[in-house]
Order: C-alpha cells, then sequence, then structure tokens
C-alpha cells in the first residue's frame, strides 16, 4: 500500500520534471543572472561572445506541430547549437493557428534570451495576408535566417499533361477547368495564387489541408493538381504516381534537376520561397541575437550539419547573418504584400 | 511477402530490438494511464529519443508507444470514469459503471483483450493488404468525408440519454464550443474575444480532462464531507481467473467485436479520422444496433468491446497510409512520419523496395508490441486496480497535478491549464444537471469536421451540391443518416406511446 503511494508520488514528481524541464523557461518568467551562477559547469568560449550568453539552458519555440520540416530542422539546429554553445537547446512546439499562437507568446515572452523562435515567413506572411493576424518581424529581435525551401514543386495526376507547356496551354484555354489542390490560407495557396498569375491561367482552387493531403488529393484524382514542396512529394514523383510540372524555384532542384523552372517556361517572378529565421521576444538584448547569429554562422561549416539539413530539407544550406535579416524579410514582404487582395 | 516478413523479423530478432519493444510498450501502456496524456504526447515526449538510435529501433519504439498507450488509457476510464487518452472516452460510459457494479475486473479483463484482437488484426490486416487498402482510401473525397461526419453527428442522438432534444442541444453546444479560433479554409477568427490565447482555438485534450477528470474529482470532492469515512471499494482479485470473463460471454461479444475493430480499422484508414472520433462511433453504433440499447451505460460488456477494439484497429489503419504513402491519418503518425523523416527515410512506395528490412521490421515488430502488451497489462492490472483502494483524497490531487500538468504539456501553454479548470467546472454542471456528456463531446469532435469538409467539397464542385447524392459512397451514408433518424424517431414514438398506454392502464 504505502509502496503503491510512493510510487504513484514518484511518477508524478518525475513527470513534473519532465514538463517543467521543458516548458518552464517560456512560461514562467525568472530573471536572468547577471553573471553565469556560481559552482555551474564552465561553458566553453563561444566565438568572439560580445555577451556571455548562454549561462543556462535555451528553449526553442517551434509554433508547428511536432514532426514537420520546420520541427525537424529546429530539432537539429538544438542538436548542433547545444554541441557548440555546451547549453542544452530544447525543442518545444506551441501550436495553434498557422503559427500564430506561439509566435505571439514568444514575441510578448520575456526577453532574457532563453526563449528563441524558430518559424518561416511563408506561414509569418501568409497570416498577415488573410488579416487573421498583424504580428510581422517588427515585433521580434531578429536573429538570423538559418534555412530557405523554395521547392515549391506544381505537380498533376499522371498522364493528364504532356509537360508543363502542354499544361499551360490547356489551363489558359480552359480557366477554372483544372482543380488545384492547396491549403488555401496557406503557403501552397500563395504559391498557387502567384504561378496564376505570373502564369496567365486560372484554376479552381480547393481547400484539402496540408501535411500529406495535397499528394492524397492528386493521387486520388479529386483534384488535377497539387502544389507543394519537393519533400512531401520526392517519393511519388519517384514511384511516377505524381507528374511534375515545374518548380517555383530561381534554380532547378538537387533532388530532381529534370523539372522545369518557372523562369524558363516564362513565369519568372512565380518563385516564392520561404526563409526559416531564430528570432527574440521584444526588447532581448540585440547582443544574444548577435551571439545566436554567430553561432549559427559556425554551424554552417560544419560538414556533417550540411548533410542532415539537405537529406531534410531537399534544400542546399542557408545563412543569413544578423544584420541583412530584416531587409531580407522587407524585401519579400514587398514582393507579396499584393496578394492581400487575393487572399481576404 | 513470407519471404519479406522473414527478412523483418530477422532484422529484430536481437536483444536490443526486444527490448525497445518490450520498453516503448510499457512506457505507452504507463503514460497512457495518466489522464491528460495523450497518445500523440507519449510519442512526441519520446521522438528526440529515437533520433538517437538507430532507424529501425527508433521507429519502433515510437510505434510500440503508439500501441502501448492506445490500450493503457482503458484503465483509468474503467477504474475512474477518467479518459486515459482521447481515444478512450467512451470507456468510460460503460466501463465505469462496470467498476461500480464490482466487476472492474472483467472490464479491464475484456477490454484488455479485445484491445490486443484489433490490434493484432488491423495489423495483420495492415500487412497483408496495405496497397490495396491505401488505393482505397485515396478513393475518398471531401464529400464521401462530409458525409460519414454527417452520419456520425446523427449517432449522437443514441448517446442522448432520456431526451433526444437535450441530447442535440448538448450536441449544439459542443460544436459552438470547438468553433472558438480560427475557421477552417479561410482563417477568419471566431469567439476569440479579442485575446490571441483563443485565436489557436480549443485543443480536445484540455476539454475531455477538464469534462471527464476534473469534473469526476469534483464530484467526488462534493461528496467526501458526507462520506469520510467511505469504505474502499470491494475488489476481489484472488478469485478472479484469467481474465475474468467467461467463454461464453466472450462468444456473444464477437459480432460486436467484428464490427468494431472492422470500423476501427476502415475509419482509421481515412486521413483525418482519429480513434477520438472512432472508439465514439463504435460505441454508438453498437448501442444502436443492439437488441438491448437501454443496458448501454449501466456497465456492460458491449460498450468496452466496442470502444477498446476500435480504437486499437484505428492503429493500424492509420499505419497503411502512412507506410504506403506517406500520408499521416492523425497526429500519432504524423509524429511517426517525423521519426522516418530525421533519419532520412521517406515512407512511401519506394520504402518498400528500397528498405525490405525496415519496413518488414516495423510490421513484425507491431504483431510482437501486440503481444507483449498483452502480455504486460495482463499483470499490470492487477497491480493498477489497487489504485481503487487508495483513499480518494490522496489518489485525487495527484490525478488533479497530473491533469493540470498534462494540459500544459499539450501545447506548453499556461492558457490550456485554465481550458481544463473551465471545462472541469462546466462538466461538474453537466453530471449536476444530469445533462449527458457524449452527445457533448460528440459535437465538440465532429463539428469542425462537418464544416471543413462541407465547405471544401463545395470548392471542389463549385457550389454544386449534387455530387454529394450522386457520389456513391456519399449518397450511401447520407442515406443512412437519413434512414437512421427516421426510424429512431418512429421507435421513440412508439416507446413512449406504449409506456402511455402502460401508466393508464
Amino acid at each position: 500500500m504505502k509502496k503503491l503511494l510512493a510510487l504513484l508520488l514518484v511518477a508524478v514528481l518525475v513527470f513534473g520534471l519532465v514538463a517543467c524541464g521543458n516548458g518552464t523557461p517560456a512560461a514562467t518568467p525568472t530573471p536572468a543572472p547577471a553573471t553565469p551562477a556560481p559552482g555551474g559547469e564552465p561553458t566553453p568560449e563561444p566565438p568572439a561572445p560580445a555577451v556571455n550568453w548562454p549561462t543556462r539552458p535555451v528553449t526553442i519555440v517551434v509554433p508547428l506541430a511536432p514532426g514537420g520540416d520546420t520541427d525537424l530542422t529546429a530539432r537539429i539546429y538544438a542538436r548542433f547549437l547545444t554541441e557548440l554553445l555546451g547549453q542544452p537547446f530544447t525543442v518545444i512546439n506551441v501550436e495553434g493557428a498557422g503559427g500564430t499562437v506561439g509566435a505571439t507568446q514568444v514575441s510578448h515572452g520575456n526577453p532574457d534570451g532563453y526563449t528563441v523562435l524558430w518559424y518561416h515567413t511563408g506561414n509569418l506572411f501568409s497570416n498577415q495576408l488573410t488579416g487573421a493576424t498583424d504580428l510581422n518581424h517588427y515585433d521580434f529581435v531578429m536573429s538570423t535566417i538559418g534555412m530557405y525551401c523554395d521547392a515549391n514543386i506544381l505537380v498533376a495526376y499522371p498522364g493528364l499533361f504532356a509537360d508543363a507547356e502542354d499544361f499551360l496551354e490547356r489551363a489558359r484555354a480552359n480557366p477554372g477547368q483544372y482543380n488545384a489542390a492547396v491549403a488555401i490560407t496557406g503557403v501552397s495557396g500563395m504559391a498557387m495564387r502567384l504561378l496564376e498569375r505570373y502564369g496567365h491561367f486560372e484554376t479552381n482552387l480547393v481547400d484539402v489541408g496540408g501535411g500529406g493531403a495535397i499528394a492524397a488529393s492528386v493521387m486520388g484524382g479529386h483534384t488535377e493538381l497539387g502544389i507543394g514542396n519537393v519533400v512531401q512529394f520526392a517519393s511519388h514523383i519517384e514511384a511516377g504516381t505524381l507528374q511534375p510540372l515545374m518548380i517555383a524555384s530561381t534554380q532547378r532542384s538537387i533532388v530532381f534537376p529534370d523539372i522545369p523552372t518557372v523562369a524558363e517556361l516564362g513565369l519568372g517572378g512565380a518563385e516564392f520561397g520561404r526563409s526559416y529565421f531564430f528570432a527574440f521576444p521584444q526588447n532581448t538584448d540585440p547582443a544574444i541575437a548577435q551571439a545566436l547569429s554567430d553561432a549559427v554562422a559556425e554551424i554552417q561549416n560544419n560538414p556533417e550539419y550540411v548533410e542532415i539539413m539537405q537529406e531534410t530539407s531537399g534544400m542546399p544550406t542557408f545563412f543569413l547573418p544578423m544584420a541583412e535579416v530584416m531587409d531580407h524579410i522587407s524585401e519579400r514582404w514587398a514582393d507579396i504584400e499584393f496578394m492581400k487582395a487575393y487572399m481576404q | 511477402m513470407i519471404e519479406n516478413l522473414a527478412i523483418g523479423l530477422n532484422a529484430i530478432l536481437n536483444p536490443t530490438s526486444m527490448f525497445v519493444i518490450v520498453l516503448g510498450v510499457v512506457i505507452g501502456i504507463v503514460l497512457g494511464t495518466i489522464p491528460g496524456i495523450s497518445v500523440t504526447m507519449t510519442i512526441a515526449l519520446f521522438l528526440p529519443v529515437s533520433f538517437t538510435m538507430d532507424p529501425l529501433n527508433g521507429i519502433m519504439l515510437l510505434v510500440g508507444m503508439y500501441i502501448g498507450a492506445t490500450s493503457g488509457g482503458l484503465i483509468p476510464s474503467i477504474l475512474l470514469n477518467m479518459p486515459g487518452t482521447p481515444a478512450n472516452v467512451g470507456t468510460c460510459f460503460d466501463g465505469y459503471p462496470m467498476t461500480k457494479n464490482g466487476q472492474a475486473m472483467k472490464a479491464l479483463g475484456i477490454g484488455l483483450v479485445v484491445s490486443f484482437v484489433g490490434t493484432l488484426a488491423s495489423v495483420i490486416m495492415m500487412i497483408l493488404l496495405s496497397v490495396p487498402l491505401a488505393r482505397f482510401a485515396l478513393g475518398f473525397g471531401p464529400f464521401e468525408y462530409f458525409a460519414i461526419a454527417m452520419f456520425s453527428l446523427s449517432l449522437l442522438c443514441s448517446l442522448a440519454g432520456k431526451s433526444i432534444l437535450i441530447g442535440i442541444a448538448t450536441g449544439l453546444f459542443g460544436m459552438i464550443i470547438s468553433s472558438v479560433g480560427m475557421a477552417p479554409i479561410d482563417a477568419v477568427t471566431r469567439f476569440n474575444f479579442g485575446t490571441w490565447q483563443l485565436s489557436g482555438g480549443l485543443d480536445v485534450l484540455p476539454v475531455l480532462v477538464g469534462m471527464f477528470a476534473l469534473a469526476e474529482i469534483m464530484v467526488n470532492a462534493e461528496k467526501s464531507r458526507k462520506l469520510s469515512k467511505e469504505p474502499a471499494a470491494v475488489i476481489d482479485t484472488k478469485s478472479v481467473k484469467g481474465f475474468g470473463f467467461t467463454g461464453q460471454e466472450f462468444k456473444q461479444q464477437i459480432p460486436n467485436l467484428t464490427r468494431s475493430t472492422g470500423l476501427g480499422l476502415g475509419l482509421g484508414l481515412l486521413p483525418g479520422i482519429s480513434a477520438t472520433t472512432i472508439n465514439l462511433l463504435a460505441y454508438s453504433l453498437a448501442k444502436s444496433s443492439s437488441k438491448y440499447p437501454e443496458k448501454f451505460g449501466t456497465g456492460i460488456m458491449d460498450g468496452v468491446v466496442a470502444t477498446e477494439s476500435s480504437n486499437s484497429a484505428a492503429i493500424g489503419g492509420a499505419m497503411v497510409p502512412l507506410m504506403t504513402l506517406g500520408i499521416p491519418g492523425d497526429m500519432a503518425t504524423a509524429i511517426l512520419l517525423g521519426g522516418f523523416m530525421i533519419h532520412g527515410l521517406q515512407p512511401g512506395p519506394l520504402l518498400f523496395v528500397q528498405e525490405t528490412a525496415l519496413v518488414y521490421g516495423i510490421f513484425v515488430s507491431m504483431a510482437i508490441a501486440s503481444f507483449v502488451m498483452l502480455i504486460a497489462q495482463f499483470y499490470g492490472i492487477r497491480l493498477f486496480i489497487k489504485v481503487l483502494k487508495v483513499p480518494r483524497y490522496i489518489l485525487l490531487p495527484i490525478i488533479f497535478t497530473m491533469c493540470v500538468v498534462g494540459a500544459f504539456g499539450v501545447n506548453h501553454r499556461i492558457f490550456d491549464t485554465f481550458v481544463v479548470i473551465f471545462f472541469g467546472i462546466i462538466g461538474y454542471f453537466f453530471v449536476k444537471a444530469k445533462l449527458p456528456v457524449g452527445p457533448f463531446i460528440m459535437g465538440f469532435i465532429l463539428g469542425p469536421m462537418v464544416e471543413t469538409f462541407f465547405r471544401r467539397a463545395l470548392m471542389l464542385s463549385q457550389g454544386d451540391y449534387a455530387p454529394f447524392l450522386t457520389r456513391p459512397v456519399s449518397g450511401l451514408f447520407l442515406a443512412g443518416t437519413v434512414i437512421y433518424l427516421v426510424v429512431l424517431t418512429i421507435s421513440r414514438y412508439r416507446a413512449r406511446a406504449k409506456a402511455k398506454a402502460a401508466a393508464s392502464a
């Protein structure tokens, strides 16, 4: 009897520790120690540090579901940052409203430098374009861009079209006849609308949700077309169950070099990419954001990182230091802001 | 096929892999028994651990947890009226009354055995027929999903209790609650009362934990003043042999078991329909097609058989689109997909060719895991049942802590712990006012499905309603909905007329 009680209590305590170990830094603000904790383990010197950071574990908030590309790349960075900076970087997921809940939580969070957001401009922009939120990159202390992905591929049910030219011709001749599977307020919805605009054709956009739903919709014959990133289509393209038409990227894919880019087909301007960034809460010491940016820069030189990142994202690695982040995102936003009229 | 299975078996016949399977299942069972920790959360917690292992062992660990947690959730549902995971909600409806009737061992025993049967049957179907099953699942578009959701929604009437009207009203209340947050399709924010915290909507887990676990704690707390010296429940574990039920009793459940397992497998195949929905559907369907629907809710095995076999069978179902197409069917399989991708593996048709040992290793490990689950819980229930002997004033505060911490863990938000408390209060009022919780939960879970697929279907047909009726599967389910409602109305009317006649006679 007593044993059982003790067991139960231990279970509660252990579980409490697990949960708190993941979440407390984000939830209960504690002031950052001005000096490293006495008696703490000596941490290896970070490269050219302007501040002594980090001196305790850092929480990376991913505002999207576990298992997706944002989550997986966050975990890759967490691993290499932990190795480099000598403090554990833990990933937690705070989902909701297409990323807005987690992003807002970090933006309003404790600016002690121990909570950082890993997110991308795809959802940051689309949530502004639909009018769901006003949250933008000025609401954070932006640190660095650690990944870029513009491998959006337009796919069709195999056998419907001879090639991309054939598709464009027929889509222009029959406006609204072909159905395209997208997540209507998401990245794929924006990418498809850009293709339509620069390709001078019109399809019937059908929301099917995210994840694998777009591939399923096309393979199941419910929609003729679908658009999504290279990773989610790769095995179906290889197996021949999806036919790739074009890639909305500035360069051909490293995985499928045979797919023509939009510019090659005369649709220049329809390229659409998303930049994945680290961002700190408002009022965080910029020196901390710079320290993270420097660390991420150093990780780019690690061949092991390059291999894992390319395998997971299907894209070459990409990095922008803190000094260039705000301009980069503002420029992208300027390119896409006109879509507001189509998204609301 | 046989050759591939042999390759798979060969890949996992080593002490490390066997240890990993047992570890996964046991951790899954333990976390599954904690109300507030869902199957999804269990897998998410151990996702980073799997990254450090080799691909096959890492994925086997997660799959073992998937199987363990789905089944382990039946224990608190039966013993405490608190669903261990959202996939075990329906198990409370008859499992807890069985405990109250002194049949806790029997309820646990049958729940455990049908869990095992459901898992194993679905795994075998998955191994034999994964490719045709996946093709079958792909044939379902928004029209079919909408029709299935409508049919499911009509079944909430079977959970309504005495008054259908009150049942429908609580169902509608659930649907209203589910509409908080961003609308599907166009992301318009609804009922967020100006706070961004509500923009993400209300997660299923905190709502369920509040409505069931916290409400139950409050009801008990209220009693505690009057019954401070309440004798601990008498449970006879010594005289109970085996699993606590007779062969005859099991035989009677075979039609129900077959139907519920089939339902779990069939609906589990469809991406977007999770075990949370499926176990409730199986329960309503078992009740509607039973010869003694009035006994449901009083503590009969049928209810437990329906929910526990269907939610376990949904595992094999959900694994099919994941393995053959790389399409996750629910949150749990979405996290498994992440487990594959971090190792540079993309589930899909090519994986079967390129990584035969891995794919069939996973398949075989799932079959083994279902046996491990059976054995571990067979010995486990004798331990778990002792929970009932723990004084409530010690047990309930512990559960309360777990619920709140678990709700926080879903999304790492303090906000969700307030959601638990808010719905705990609502759940308490439901108990006090004798309102049925079942329809509320069904409305809450199915409301977004109905809305989403209705709008998606109309986007696809460009506003044309005809395909709802002309597409065969969709037409069939919608016709079934109408027939069910008509039959239900007539039978209720007749029953009332009979009661009136009896009263006046």
